[in-house]
Parts: structure tokens; sequence; C-alpha cells
């Protein structure tokens, strides 16, 4: 097979592959990350306030997470370095 | 091909063979906007306010009071640092529900300025409030640990701003695609969404300032 179709087809899939595992780790996070600060809300309703703040830093944290991973998809698509290397 | 066309920068004219994208050339109308609003919001002030002077005090109290509860005394040096962060990568980001205007923060360069802002800052007023005791956490508990307080500030930086780039820049791609299977009503919810993400970033990236001025300027550094 020409190398550039089977570098293509390649890309694609580990960037499939890679957006649906990098995923879920972090929305299992979030998921538990939301849980036990809504327990702890429920517990404590007058410090929502800063149960809230603080979890909506983590989340923005663990959310980074998967965004790197579309960054890196997007680059695997869109902007591949390494296909210059392929005649 | 078609999304990539509908996303990237495009190139708007030349000045001295210098390719200016549009990114640049929403982030010119944008400050405009911005500037001339807050000069005349700002002129004449009264004790009994106005409906417009009410809305912007509110804004300014909201995010001095979040800069008070993680700083404590002081919080009024950083209120002009913070609030125009929020309020120029809230408005940015809103910029994405407008026709003929795509926001300046999907363009990864916007973003990095930003960090880069941020990253400058946090070391100037560290060494300023602090003096040469600021430097000192670099080496604290041992000076085998610089390798990492280095690579962390590095990281810290890059995340704040691929956090925003590929929320904003995620947010795009979904709606380009929907807007070219289905044009219409479709893209409808997702851009509803985009406006909640959009001020979910803002206020994230603010909150992060924060906490990383806040960690720079008060002793027991983290």
């Amino acid at each position: 097979m020409d190398p550039k179709i089977l570098f293509l087809i390649i890309s694609v899939i580990t960037s499939g592959f890679g957006i649906a595992l990098g995923v879920i780790m972090p929305a299992l996070a979030q998921g538990k990350a939301t849980a036990a600060a809504l327990e702890s809300i429920a517990k404590q309703p007058e410090s929502s306030g800063d149960i809230s703040r603080t979890l909506f830093v983590g989340l923005a944290m663990i959310e980074s997470l998967a965004i790197y991973v579309l960054a890196i998809s997007l680059i695997l698509l869109f902007a591949n370095p390494l296909i210059r290397y392929i005649q | 091909m078609e999304v990539e066309e509908e996303i990237a920068p495009r190139v708007m004219f030349h000045i001295f063979k210098v390719p200016v994208t549009d990114t640049v050339t929403t982030t010119w109308l944008l400050m405009a906007v911005l500037a001339v609003l807050a000069y005349f919001i700002s002129r004449n002030l009264k004790e009994r306010p106005s409906t417009w002077q009410n809305i912007v005090e509110l804004g300014v109290e909201s995010i001095y009071n979040l800069i008070r509860s993680m700083i404590g005394v002081g919080a009024e040096t950083f209120l002009p640092l913070v609030g125009t962060l929020a309020i120029f990568i809230g408005i940015a980001n809103l910029l994405s529900i407008v026709p003929y205007l795509s926001p300046p923060t999907r363009d990864i360069n916007t973003p990095l300025a930003l960090a880069l802002i941020v990253f400058f800052a946090v070391h100037y007023y560290g060494l300023t409030k602090q003096g040469l005791k600021y430097l000192k956490h670099y080496v604290s508990p041992t000076p085998i640990l610089l390798p990492i307080h280095i690579i962390s500030e590095i990281s810290r930086t890059l995340s704040l701003t691929i956090r925003l780039f590929g929320n904003i820049m995620g947010e795009e791609i979904i709606i380009a695609i929907f807007a070219i299977l289905a044009p219409i009503i479709i893209p409808v919810p997702m851009m509803a969404f985009s406006i909640f993400t959009g001020i979910l970033q803002a206020f994230i990236f603010s909150i992060l300032t924060i906490i990383y001025l806040a960690g720079a300027v008060t002793a027991g550094h983290v």
C-alpha cells in the first residue's frame, strides 16, 4: 500500500481511539468530583459557595486532560508535522 | 477540508507583507468597543447610580469579592488585571454566536498571549510583594526540587493556553460540522451551549489567575 495512505489511515484510527480513551477517564473523574461536591453541599448547605467554586476549578483541571487529547487529535488530523517525512 | 476552512483564521489583508488575520482585526474591534464603552460609562459617576453604572458596579464588585476571598488584603491591586482578563475573554468567547465574527480565542496565539501576561504578572507581583524571599520557594524544601518547580511554572502556562484554546476550538469545530451537515436549526442548541462554555471558561481563567497570584504574593507559597 502507498505509505502515505497507510499513514493517513493510522492517523485517523489513532486519533479516534485516542479521543475515545482520553475522554473516558476524565468523564469518570468529573463524575466522582461532582458527586463528592454534591454530597458535601447536602451536608453543609451554608458552605455551598466555597465548594462550588473549588469544584469548578477542579473540573477545569480534570477537563484540561481531555482537552490535551483533543489537541493531539487535532494535530494528528489537521497539522501532522511528521507527514513531510513520507514521500 | 471544509471544516478546516471554516475555523482556521482567515487572512484579511497585509501590512508590509505581514499577513493580518481576522483574529487580530476582531481583537481590535473588541478592544475599541470595550474601551469606548468603559470611557462613556465611567464619565459622570454618581452617588445614586444610573442603570448602566449599576450593572457595571455589580460586575466589578463580584470580581472584587472573588479576589478578596482568596487573596485577602490588597485585593484592589489585582482588580484591573483580573477584571480585564475576565471581561475580555468572556466577550471574546461570546463572539462565536455573532454572525461573520469568530472568537479571537479560537486562534491559539490569543490564549498564549493571555497566559503569558498571567505568567509575567505572577512573577512581577511575587517579586514586588515578597522581594527576594519569593525566589526562595523555588529551592524549598530542597534544591533538588528546582527542576520540578520550573516545569510546573511552564506547564501551568501551557495548560492555561491549551484549556481556553481547546474548549473554544472544539466548540467551533462542532458547530461548523453541524452547520455543514444541517445548516438550519440543528446548530442552535450547540450555539446556546457555547454561550455557557464561553462564560465558564472566562470564569475559570480568571479564577486560576487569582489562585496563581495568591500563591505568589502570600507567604507559604505552594
